[in-house]
């Protein structure tokens, strides 16, 4: 019996960026894995969370265990939302016993797609070719790990570049891009300059949202998710 | 976690056994010839410190007193900067220690402290406290600091001159119960003040907005929504507290009520949230009110959605 996964594709991907969800599901597909996608899943609540209305966070993270309760494992191709459904659904659903529950079941079986790759699947080489010099963003909240590194390694023909200040944060999360939009684009600013002195062509990174925030800085550099790489052949 | 775990073991026995070390506190600095007082918030701090010179036939200026306490209780200083020692009127002195070491029942400044006057006053929130003397070779290294000075209690008879005729340690709490009340914010008593966190903070780096304020100093008002939650921080922090969480729960708790307008996104955004195509559905409305996408409610339609997409790959 093929292995399965379910996809949390995530809202932004869902609506703004659906070439990474095709990317990651084809990445996940090719490895071996029947990938199942739960057409009830919306938002894992982070940005409710992080404006502080904390109902509607926990409305979305009740959603959000129902949808995915049975799920064998799930895969979100997101830095961000892994965390904001590992670190803090614990103290969303705090006062609520069943869900918390649920949510202690649910939290080991979740997984951000480099994790998931490197971790669970136990593959560095998906038999990706994508010939450019590519520098890497680590993504903030993605955790402390080198699974995507480790992944980017074995692509046929690629160049992995490490650069300087790369682990900084490039200004895309919180409500700063929001509620203080100056902030955020010095940030994004003073990351973008260090990719484009690498002479990278391509920035790759473990999240859509902070992509979506260098990407007009970076023009004419090309951002992409670690998917949409290792998707190419 | 921090790569040596004895700090924050240490600083989290203090703050679960918080009762037991302020009587204990209070035994042995009572022992060394002190006094112990306490006092709800910094305001009633100010009015014992009158009544103690007053009762002395000393006057204290208020407006000084008032201003020395504030600096170095509400606002945060870079521990080499934060002033320790103030003078309130001839013959009466202001203390802020960093930590008071309960066994020794002694007060422990970072950096040199001038004579001290013959009414000592020492100043101290009630998270402040180490278990032991010896407690100071596991936390000193982590402040940034040339030296420290470590006083006990007032002059005895037979001792040389120099040390206070009395001495008086007011615990305050302003707020610090509530803290510790509080799963997510808990942590918060951990903090020993050493700017760490500043130091790796992107953004107070490259701007004047200071995200961190609440966390340094508990019930300070700062802008917990400056930050973005990059985690920087935590990883820094010696005591392994999880800034970005406490972050969160100051965001929801804050003292400024949101915008109406925000409030009603919010109430459609979790009527919205259990229902996928409504959700898709704001988004395409929402898209299009070019100010009212900028709040970042609903992710901005760009293309053919992804489960659109999906149906028809999988046909």
């Amino acid at each position: 019996m093929a292995k399965r996964v379910s996809l949390f594709v995530t809202c932004l991907v869902d609506q703004s960026l659906p070439r990474i969800g095709l990317a990651a599901a084809t990445v996940l597909e090719r490895i071996g894995y029947t990938v199942d996608f739960p057409s009830a899943q919306t938002c894992c609540g982070q940005p409710a969370l992080e404006a502080g209305f904390r109902p509607a966070a926990q409305a979305a993270a009740r959603h959000f265990l129902a949808t995915f309760a049975d799920a064998e494992a799930i895969v979100i191709p997101s830095g961000r939302c892994a965390a904001t459904i590992l670190n803090h659904y614990a103290d969303l659903c705090r006062g609520d016993e069943a869900l918390l529950r649920q949510c202690h079941l649910l939290a080991p079986r979740l997984f951000e797609f480099s994790r998931f790759l490197v971790e669970v699947a136990q593959i560095t080489d998906v038999g990706a070719r994508f010939a450019h010099r590519v520098a890497y963003q680590r993504s903030c909240q993605a955790g402390q790990h080198n699974a995507a590194e480790a992944l980017l390694r074995n692509v046929k023909g690629l160049e992995l570049l490490t650069l300087p200040g790369t682990d900084e944060c490039c200004g895309a999360g919180g409500q700063v891009p929001i509620q203080f939009p100056d902030l955020a684009r010095t940030m994004a600013r003073g990351y973008a300059a260090r990719v484009r002195q690498s002479g990278a062509t391509h920035l790759v990174g473990l999240d859509a949202a902070c992509l979506q925030h260098l990407a007009a800085g970076l023009a004419p550099l090309e951002t992409l998710h670690l998917a949409e790489v290792l998707a190419c052949r | 976690m921090p790569l040596n775990p004895i700090p924050a073991q240490l600083r989290r026995s203090v703050i679960a056994n918080l009762d037991h070390y302020l009587v204990e506190a209070e035994r042995r600095v009572t022992d060394q010839g002190g006094q112990v007082l306490y006092a709800a918030d910094t305001p009633a701090v100010a009015t014992l410190i009158g009544q103690l010179a007053q009762d002395r036939g000393i006057t204290v200026d208020s407006a000084a007193l008032r201003a020395a306490l504030d600096a170095g209780t509400s606002d945060y200083f870079e521990p080499s900067d934060r002033p320790r020692q103030h003078s309130l009127a001839p013959g009466c002195q202001l203390v802020l220690p960093d930590f008071v070491i309960t066994d020794a029942g002694a007060l422990c400044l970072m950096g040199p402290v001038g004579p001290l006057a013959p009414l000592l006053i020492a100043v101290a929130s009630i998270e402040r406290l180490l278990p032991r003397s010896r407690d100071l070779s596991t936390l000193l290294p982590l402040l940034s600091s040339t030296g420290f000075t470590l006083l006990a209690g007032s002059r005895r008879e037979g001792e040389f001159e120099g040390g206070p005729e009395e001495f008086f340690l007011i615990f305050y709490d302003a707020g610090r119960s509530q803290l510790l009340a509080n799963p997510e914010l808990r942590d918060l008593l951990l903090c020993i003040h050493c700017g760490e966190c500043l130091r790796v903070c992107p953004v107070v780096a490259r701007s004047d907005h200071n995200p961190l304020l609440p966390i340094l100093s508990p019930g300070a008002v700062g802008q917990p929504e400056a930050s973005t939650l990059c985690g920087a921080c935590r990883q820094a922090c010696p005591v392994d507290i999880d800034i970005p969480r406490a972050l969160l729960a100051l965001r929801s708790q804050s003292a400024t009520p949101p915008s109406q307008l925000q409030s009603w996104l919010a109430n459609l955004w979790s009527y919205a949230v259990v229902r996928p195509r409504l959700y898709e559905f704001m988004g395409v409305v929402l898209g299009s009110f070019g100010p009212l996408a900028r709040l970042g409610w609903f992710p901005q339609p760009t293309a053919q959605p992804f489960r659109k997409q999906w149906r028809e790959r999988k046909r």
